[in-house]
């Protein structure tokens, strides 16, 4: 059985208020929307914050899920981000530094593609709130500048400066890791 | 998008993830969730409950209005000012009374009914004598059955009034103004020495022995409806969330209650002496201020210009209203001894607000609406649109000798995300003075209570109250 038809059965079982359909819910979709949570948040107790916040909206929300229509995944990842940018924007006075928004230069892939995904998600937790939410929101989780504008209150220009900050901040991590893995090994 | 963004997109949405210690939330995570995990529950939304029952309310309303029209109720009539009496019996004699009536009772022809005058005559009846009205009150108490109103009486005292012709006629005897005094005692002997007591049956008797009761003449029209125009004070007193002043406790996040103004316009229906609906247009306009503080790094590094160095900052400002986001400009006017100053900034901000109201209620004249001075309750609840809430930076202070902030008005600061419509209850006193026939001078006082936020994020909310203090003019109208 694929993970979509899973899903499907066990989201009527939950919907009929089996409470055993929730928990495997949970677990079938836990990594992966825990993984969304760790890019957001700062570290791991922050991220169990978003990720525990985030369940509890998408079990509130399962009667809105369309069964014919959606993937589960998907539409349970949109919620999560969404969780995660409320705790962001609730906790936090979301304080960036905008000026000298700087290009960032041609970058050498090859270092970067030799990470471990734990090593890149340690260089997203390392930048600072704005860069990170900005960096996230719109390389990975596919958002516009004009809708994170929208969700963090922040102009359009504001959102472009930040990526453009977070790629390079980023770049530079990869490099220098690259460079100091470069030494040590010949 | 480049490779450096693809490969970053790509490895994190990779479906297959090895599960690891590091990738899997600790259980304490489930557990938190298991309050949360019951049967969703089939919740409509806050305010169509309230539209519901204000779609009700005005239903009950109309149909109240409605059966008014045929149903006759006890009623009691302040005065007679508009009757006039032409006889000699009664030249310069000034005799007020009340009339008790009661609905008809089933069986009785309505067509035997004959009306009071129009026509004004010589001699007027003015306000006078508590005494002749208990008298009076009395006497027709045991009239009931014979003797009602069809119409309710108007707030200027007129009424037509219909009753059953009685068989035998009544001698007048008119009364002697000494008598006309209010004491107990007096009344007491009185009523035994005067057992023919005038009445106001008997005053329609003599009319229509004076040959000028015109029957089935048509019924004075009486003027219910209302208008009114108000304006004064408000004071908006904001619910906050403790969940949201006690996070930005550490930022020293303060605000302030402001004082505003707002206007109305009313339209009222008066069922009878004692209470009435009312509708209003409501306007109200007020600023309130708030505050707090941030740390700010300012860095030579991160300066534009040389001639005019400045650091640029995006920042989101607690305001009463959630956290909205402010652009600004730090100047720098002198060298400083550091690449990097830490500074703690004090925010102050400034919030303009546009408020529209529909609330509908009762109104209650407890002691009835024929004095000339009246009391007044009212109850009700309101529709509200928050038109605008404009956010503005008052003023940023740096603390620093060198470092100050641009207010050459290139900062920016964006309106708040709000909770366009809300509800509220209210509750007023007032006291209406009249003026002129139909007119009353009114000062009131609401209390308004707001029952839905106009600004909510997650567990973070702000509900409005007011305190309104308004002077204003009523007016009766005929539509």
């Amino acid at each position: 059985m694929d993970k979509q038809t899973e899903s499907i059965i066990l989201i009527k079982k939950a919907l009929k208020g089996n409470q055993q359909a929730f928990h495997k819910l949970y677990n079938v979709y836990k990594n992966s929307l825990f993984l969304v949570c760790l890019r957001y948040g700062k570290d791991r107790n922050i991220a169990q914050d978003y990720l525990q916040d985030a369940f509890v909206n998408i079990f509130k929300n399962l009667k809105q899920f369309d069964l014919n229509k959606g993937d589960f995944g998907p539409w349970a990842r949109k919620i999560t981000v969404n969780a995660c940018l409320a705790d962001i924007r609730k906790n936090t006075l979301y304080s960036v530094n905008i000026t000298k928004a700087e290009q960032v230069e041609s970058s050498d892939v090859s270092a970067l593609s030799q990470l471990s995904l734990k090593e890149m998600l340690d260089h997203i937790q390392k930048l600072p709130y704005g860069y990170r939410t900005v960096f996230n929101m719109y390389v990975i989780d596919g958002y516009s500048h004009k809708e994170i504008a929208a969700a963090l209150n922040i102009s359009i220009s504001t959102s472009k400066s930040q990526l453009m900050k977070a790629r390079k901040v980023l770049q530079k991590k990869v490099t220098f890791k690259q460079n100091n893995y470069t030494q040590e090994h010949g | 998008m480049d490779r450096f963004d693809d490969i970053w997109k790509n490895r994190f949405n990779e479906e297959s993830l090895e599960d690891s210690d590091w990738n899997t939330p600790d259980d304490k995570v489930w557990e938190g969730i298991i309050p949360h995990v019951v049967p969703a529950k089939d919740s409509r939304p806050f305010w169509l409950i309230w539209i519901f029952l204000m779609i009700i309310s005005v239903l009950l309303i109309l149909i109240l209005i409605a059966n008014k029209k045929n149903q006759i109720s006890s009623v009691s009539i302040d005065s007679y000012s508009s009757l006039v009496l032409g006889s000699k019996e009664f030249n310069s004699r000034t005799v007020d009374f009340k009339v008790i009536s009661t609905p008809p009772k089933k069986g009785i022809n309505q067509n035997n009914l004959v009306y009071a005058p129009k026509e004004k005559l010589p001699i007027n009846v003015s306000p006078s004598d508590p005494f002749i009205l208990n008298t009076i009150r009395t006497y027709l108490k045991s009239k009931t059955k014979t003797f009602f109103s069809n119409k309710y009486p108007t707030d200027e005292t007129s009424m037509d009034i219909n009753y059953i012709k009685p068989e035998k006629s009544i001698s007048l005897v008119p009364l002697p103004t000494e008598n006309f005094i209010s004491d107990d005692k007096i009344e007491n002997k009185y009523t035994e020495e005067y057992p023919e007591l005038i009445s106001s049956l008997d005053l329609l008797l003599f009319l229509e022995k004076s040959a000028l009761i015109l029957p089935d003449s048509k019924s004075r029209k009486v003027n219910r409806f209302f208008l009114g125009v108000e304006a004064g004070a408000t004071l908006w007193n904001h619910k906050i969330s403790k969940d949201y002043t006690s996070d930005l406790a550490l930022f020293d996040f303060n605000y302030q209650n402001s004082w505003g103004w707002q206007t109305s316009v009313s339209l009222g229906y008066n069922l009878n002496q004692y209470i009435g609906v009312i509708a209003n247009f409501q306007y109200d306009q007020i600023e309130t201020t708030s505050g707090h503080n941030s740390n700010l790094k300012y860095s030579i590094q991160e300066e534009q210009g040389i001639n005019n160095p400045l650091n640029g900052y995006a920042l989101n400002l607690a305001t009463p209203y959630g956290l909205s986001g402010a652009t600004f400009n730090f100047n720098r006017s002198q060298t400083l001894a550091t690449d990097e100053v830490n500074l703690v900034v004090d925010f102050s901000s400034r919030h303009s607000i546009k408020n529209f109201s529909l609330p509908i209620g009762t109104v209650i004249y407890p002691f009835g609406r024929s004095k000339r001075i009246i009391p007044t309750l009212s109850v009700g609840f309101g529709l509200n649109y928050l038109a605008q809430i404009t956010n503005k930076i008052q003023s940023i202070e740096t603390h620093h000798d060198h470092i100050k902030y641009d207010d050459s008005g290139s900062a920016t600061f964006v309106s708040p995300v709000l909770e366009k419509w809300h509800f509220d209850y209210r509750l007023g006193l007032g006291l209406k003075y009249k003026l002129r026939k139909g007119l009353h001078l009114q000062i009131k006082y609401d209390w308004v209570k707001g029952v839905s936020p106009i600004f909510k994020q997650n567990i973070y909310e702000t509900r409005i109250s007011r305190h309104q203090v308004s002077l204003g003019l009523t007016k009766s109208i005929t539509p």
